[in-house]
């Protein structure tokens, strides 16, 4: 308690980006578990790099409340870890949905499965890239009170 | 705070900031190589070439060369000479598709000079093409511009289309959304002059229309709906937008021309009892109160209504038959982009209309037996015992081969005999009690007027000819010759439909009382000049198919033809034909006849078993034996008895019922249903299949070898099972390419039917000598300009019909395509099918000869025409996965006769060459329960078997990616992964998402196939049908052994490069600062 209580607003977003980096996961697992006809080719190694980008977001969150003190090295490395991640997991998703999504707007628009994937895999990625942009603009923050 | 820290914080930031930003650069990068090619049409880059060098002795680009017209003298390409040549093929597709329905009183021709008023918002807004998948693009020539322009005005006149998505709403209902938009940007190319029709056009209403569209916002290429409104504006409106348009009238009084018409697409239908409320109509195909209006209009505005039917799907006309105040109807289907040129050469009279109707116009397209059973249909057990995503939905066809004329004539055959309970109330609508034809019915297929009128004769007795081959197979053809003259006062061409009647017997196999056989067409014939067209008629086009014969080696079912007597007739149409007939036979009106017949057109023919056997078509052309393949497209052949086809033994007692919530009670039917077609082996001895063999043989020295030659047999061993494998799946546009025999992946299929749906910008072979640059100021010229299939058809023309295909063949080589994904080849078996505008015709002789000649037309080009949908695509609606059920009659002498004369292309053959066509796309829907891609029966034994079909075979988009195995091992060649492209690197069988979910839970990777010796011989199998079919094409111009593809620098290739460098170091150089600003602050 007393680490949430010394936190700057800087921090409390890195928070917010740790919980919505775990919602991007799940949505994830959900997007990829609708239809057998829609799994994710890449599922595992999505998966894995989003339970990373989660991880490291929690270690962001954390070390600086440690002896290493804020914007320390540990952090900054963890935070550019993670946004990395999760730019290559909306770019991974995107790719895996592409012929599908330009079906959805042409010749298979009354695909109503393939439409639910779709809204699944916006939500995952809208999770994803919020998170990303918190973390980046938070790294521009301090994180923890002196 | 201190500078030190605050600067830690900046560099930190932007560490992170350019962290993200490098990462996203690198998967955006990776993304563009995997679309490349995509990216290339749709930017009209060319991120990569072919490079070759051209030597005296392995010349380059000499195989396949445009005519010289489409060439300047240095041998560029001449984009004006092309684009000319097609508004002049447009103008002559137009005007000869034409169908003259009515012509009271003369009213057509209109006189040159003569004012007329144009009415309804289609007169403004002209459907060119479909809403999707065979549209109209670019530039075009309007129906008022051709009336009354002498220029094109392209800059201002660019062709639209209304898309659709949808959208699901949280109650899971879907939701349609439509864009309006422009097919091209902008059109700053040439313009063309072209002799109008000289006549002077309304302005007012033209102005009233086109404001009106403004807010309307029809397009020239639309799409139905479900819930369809043709959304035609009230009278009331004209005068929000101009209170004085009645005015206008007074001059532009000669003629009122109306414009009704109906749009079609892909992916959706008309559907039963489908209108909007208002409307007044009950059915979408029925007029509006909207579009009456429009007609009473015209009748205040003129003495002289005209109207025209600017649609592919039969509209519902019978009060404007029976209307004696409107004079003219003229059917134009989609004249394409600049067919209205020749719509208007008829209005005024250079030229005499000379089409046939391609579909049956009755007066309730609900009195067709066929649309009994049409639409939504799922088992009612689906949720228990379906786990396959698309296999709940099907349809039961129980109309049997009763579709369009072929019921509604032998119907009328029957009850003029007074035979088969025919005047029966069973499948009344237009009828007063008992089943009437005169009443049902409107324009017969076939039917067309002319401005003047012919007359026809036989030019000596049809002969007779049959010889059987060594090999038993057969050929038969009759060949009539018929004397055509001209007896009116203007100059027409007319066309001959022969039509054959083989005779019914009772309780035997299913016959129609009349159908189609072959047709000609004379050139333009002067007032009283004569022309004998001659026309060769295959008698294996009137066999029937008996399901039930036995062929004595243990196989059931065959074609046949019983010994007896065969009538044929010339006629207008196949009422008409039929009559002449019926009174050959002896018949009259007196017996109930309707419209009069003549004897003398009608030829009877006395067929015993030593003149042609019964089984004489029981061998293939291709010298197979035929019996049952599709038993399991019968409903009854899983749970017998259920199911009840139309029989003309009693049209009473088994006209179709509904069939709906049907059961699903049989292992097999259902096991079939969840996708069980195929059992992978892991454990075969698969040594003696070769792979990898160095036999020193390259892909460019297959150009013309014959396909069992040896040389193929090297080819194929040296290469290895994942180039196979990557060959025999991804089918295009992109295809991969094969390092072993030094083929290389490229841009190589495309749509449609009206021409190549590519910019002349976006060319895939820049290196062609001919190959328009995009700086060429008519780049922007897209190659799909051509009208409906159901003009093409409707012109009854084997010569126009080549002439478009062996123009779309020159296309084909300004755009670097050597295959086309077309023409339409499924037939029209109801009239509410969304996709009429991309099929021909209800007919499959139609169908499949002008298929045929469209397809060998493009050949003489190296073209390669693969038709879809192979086969059964009857509704668009559940299309994915849609099961029809059906019997093997009605499959072989339906959509399959279609396939079969195409692919047969038995006209061209000689003795030196069988000539066919070497591609075919599948259909999304099953064959009873079976997915036809999975289908060995269909692909293997019937198509590639009974009809030696030797070429590339691909499934539609994406489709039954999820049953890998079974597709693999049917016979089918690859699947169409539009969208994929940079093989073995981007994109790779094993992160192909569309392959993640295997139905059978196998992996697909390359090594897949290692233990299944089955799977290996088809996989070898593909790949020598991919390569033989792309080795005859004009493809080969560009390959000889110096052929390789190099990567160019094009501009988002650059900027991704770009962009992945900045933000690496811009990210290492902020990361270093953000350290050193720690280091001094410690030092401090």
């Amino acid at each position: 308690m007393t680490a949430l209580k010394n936190r700057t607003v800087g921090g409390y977003l890195q928070i917010v980006a740790a919980i919505l980096g775990i919602a991007g996961l799940v949505l994830l697992i959900i997007n990829n578990n609708i239809s057998t006809s829609y799994s994710l080719s890449s599922f595992g190694l999505l998966t894995a790099g989003a339970v990373l980008g989660v991880v490291l977001s929690v270690v962001a969150v954390i070390t600086p409340t440690t002896s290493l003190g804020d914007l320390d090295v540990v952090s900054t490395l963890s935070i550019m870890v993670t946004v990395g991640v999760y730019g290559l997991i909306i770019g991974q998703m995107a790719n895996e949905r592409i012929l599908m999504i330009s079906g959805l707007f042409s010749w298979d628009s009354q695909n109503s499965t393939a439409w639910s994937v779709f809204y699944m895999m916006i939500a995952s990625i809208v999770c994803f890239a919020i998170a990303a942009v918190l973390l980046i603009i938070t790294s521009f923050m301090k994180t923890v009170k002196e | 705070m201190k500078p030190t820290m605050k600067a830690k914080k900046i560099m930190r930031g932007l560490s992170a900031l350019f962290a993200f930003l490098m990462c996203v650069s690198i998967i955006l990068g990776s993304i563009m190589e995997g679309y490349s090619s995509t990216i290339d049409s749709t930017l009209g880059t060319t991120s990569s070439v072919f490079t070759s060098e051209s030597t005296d002795d392995d010349p380059l680009y000499d195989k396949y060369v445009p005519d010289d017209q489409y060439l300047n003298d240095d041998g560029t390409g001449n984009s004006e000479a092309l684009i000319q040549a097609a508004i002049d093929l447009g103008r002559e597709e137009g005007a000869e598709s034409c169908v003259l329905l009515k012509n009271d009183n003369d009213a057509l021709p209109l006189d040159s000079g003569s004012n007329i008023t144009l009415l309804g918002i289609r007169s403004v807004a002209n459907l060119l093409g479909q809403g999707m998948g065979s549209y109209a693009k670019g530039p075009y020539i309007s129906l008022s511009q051709a009336l009354s322009e002498n220029q094109t005005d392209f800059a201002n006149t660019i062709a639209t289309i209304l898309g659709q998505s949808y959208t699901v709403n949280d109650d899971g209902t879907i939701t349609m959304v439509t864009t309006f938009s422009q097919t091209i940007d902008s059109w700053s190319g040439s313009e063309f002059e072209f002799d109008g029709a000289g006549m002077n056009v309304n302005p007012t209403m033209l102005e009233v229309y086109e404001t009106l569209n403004e807010t309307y916002q029809h397009a020239n290429n639309e799409e139905t709906t479900e819930i369809y409104d043709p959304q035609e504006p009230t009278i009331a409106e004209y005068a929000d937008v101009n209170a004085d348009y009645e005015a206008s009238f007074a001059t532009y009084g000669d003629a009122a021309i109306v414009v009704l018409g109906r749009p079609s697409a892909e992916s959706s239908d008309y559907i039963k009892g489908g209108v909007a409320e208002g409307t007044g109509a009950s059915e979408p195909l029925e007029l509006t109160d909207n579009e009456r209006a429009v007609v009473e209009l015209a009748k205040e505005v003129s003495d002289t209504v005209i109207v025209l039917l600017n649609t592919t799907n039969v509209m519902e006309v019978a009060e404007l038959q029976d209307d004696p105040d409107v004079d003219a109807i003229l059917w134009i289907g989609f004249p394409g982009c600049y067919g209205m040129l020749g719509v208007a050469d008829v209005l005024c009279g250079k030229v005499s209309p000379s089409g046939g109707l391609s579909d049956t116009y009755a007066t309730y397209n609900l009195s067709a037996p066929a649309t009994v059973n049409m639409g939504y249909y799922t088992y009612s057990n689906a949720d228990s015992v379906i786990t396959d995503d698309d296999s709940s939905s099907y349809v039961i066809e129980a109309e049997g081969i009763y579709v369009g004329y072929k019921y509604y004539e032998t119907r009328y055959y029957d009850s003029v005999l007074g035979v088969h309970n025919a005047d029966s109330t069973a499948g009344v609508y237009a009828s007063d009690g008992g089943w009437d034809y005169e009443a049902e019915m409107v324009y017969s297929f076939g039917y067309g007027l002319s401005y003047t009128t012919f007359s026809y004769e036989w030019d000596g007795e049809p002969e007779l000819y049959v010889s059987i081959a060594e090999d038993g197979t057969p050929t038969a053809t009759l060949t009539f010759n018929v004397k055509v003259t001209n007896t009116g006062d203007v100059a027409g061409k007319a066309n001959v439909q022969i039509y054959g009647q083989a005779p019914y017997i009772e309780g035997g196999v299913e016959k129609s009382a009349i159908q189609l056989l072959e047709y000609g067409k004379t050139d333009t014939l002067e007032p009283n000049e004569s022309e004998v067209v001659t026309v060769v008629a295959d008698l294996q086009n009137i066999a029937s198919y008996d399901e039930t014969y036995d062929n004595g080696d243990g196989t059931t079912g065959t074609y046949i033809m019983d010994p007896g007597t065969y009538y044929f007739a010339v006629g207008n149409g196949a009422h008409y034909a039929l009559n002449n007939i019926m009174a050959l036979q002896g018949y009259t009106e007196e017996d109930g006849m309707v419209g009069e017949g003549d004897a003398s057109m009608a030829y009877s023919l006395e067929i015993t078993e030593d003149v042609i056997s019964k089984t004489a078509f029981s061998i293939s052309k291709a010298g197979v034996a035929i019996s049952n393949q599709l038993d399991y497209a019968d409903w009854n052949y899983f749970q017998d008895g259920e199911g009840t086809y139309l029989s003309r033994s009693d049209w009473e007692a088994t006209y179709p019922v509904e069939y709906a919530d049907m059961t699903l009670t049989d292992d097999q039917l259902i096991s079939y249903l969840n996708g069980n077609y195929y059992t992978m082996s892991t454990t075969d001895d698969t040594s003696s299949i070769l792979w990898e063999q160095d036999n020193g043989v390259e892909f460019y020295q297959m150009y013309g070898v014959d396909y069992d030659d040896e040389l193929w047999t090297q080819l194929l061993d040296q290469i290895s099972l994942e180039e196979a494998m990557y060959l025999a799946t991804y089918g295009g546009p992109s295809i991969p390419g094969i390092d072993s025999i030094n083929m290389q992946e490229a841009y190589l299929t495309e749509n449609a039917a009206t021409g190549i749906a590519l910019a002349l910008s976006a060319n895939k072979d820049t290196s062609a000598p001919w190959a328009i640059s995009t700086d060429d100021p008519n780049s922007a010229w897209m190659g799909c300009v051509f009208a409906g299939a159901p003009n093409i058809a409707s012109s009854f023309n084997h010569d126009l019909q080549y002439e478009v295909g062996e123009f779309v063949g020159v296309e084909s080589l300004f755009l670097g395509i050597p295959i086309l994904w077309g023409p339409g080849l499924n037939t029209h078996r109801t009239a509410y099918n969304g996709r009429n505008g991309e099929y021909y015709s209800e007919d499959p002789i139609l169908t499949g000869t002008t298929a045929m000649e469209f397809a060998i037309g493009g050949l003489s080009n190296g073209l390669i025409a693969a038709p879809k949908h192979f086969a059964f695509n009857d509704q668009e609606t559940n299309r994915d996965g849609v099961a029809p059920y059906m019997t093997e009659q009605k499959a072989r002498e339906g959509d399959l006769r279609a396939f079969q004369i195409a692919f047969e292309a038995f006209k061209y053959d000689t003795e030196e060459e069988d000539v066919g066509m070497l591609g075919v796309m599948t259909s999304f829907s099953k064959i009873g329960p079976v997915e036809v891609t999975c289908s060995y029966n269909l692909i293997t034994n019937i198509l590639n078997g009974e009809w030696g079909f030797k070429g590339y075979c691909v499934t539609d988009i994406y489709d039954d990616m999820d049953l890998y195995t079974a597709v693999l091992a049917s016979g089918v060649t690859c699947y169409d992964t539009r969208g994929m492209s940079g093989f073995y690197g981007s994109v790779t069988l094993e992160n192909t998402s569309y392959f993640a979910g295997q139905v059978d839970g196998n992996t697909v990777s390359s090594s897949l196939i290692d233990g299944d010796a089955n799977l290996q011989e088809s996989v070898k199998q593909s790949v020598h049908q991919i390569l033989y079919a792309f080795s005859q094409s004009n493809l080969m111009n560009r390959y000889n052994s110096t052929t390789t593809i190099e990567q160019v620098m094009v501009w988002w290739r650059v900027a991704y490069y770009a962009a992945i460098g900045v933000s690496a170091v811009l990210m290492v150089v902020c990361f270093i600062v953000y350290l050193t600003a720690g280091k001094k602050k410690e030092v401090k």
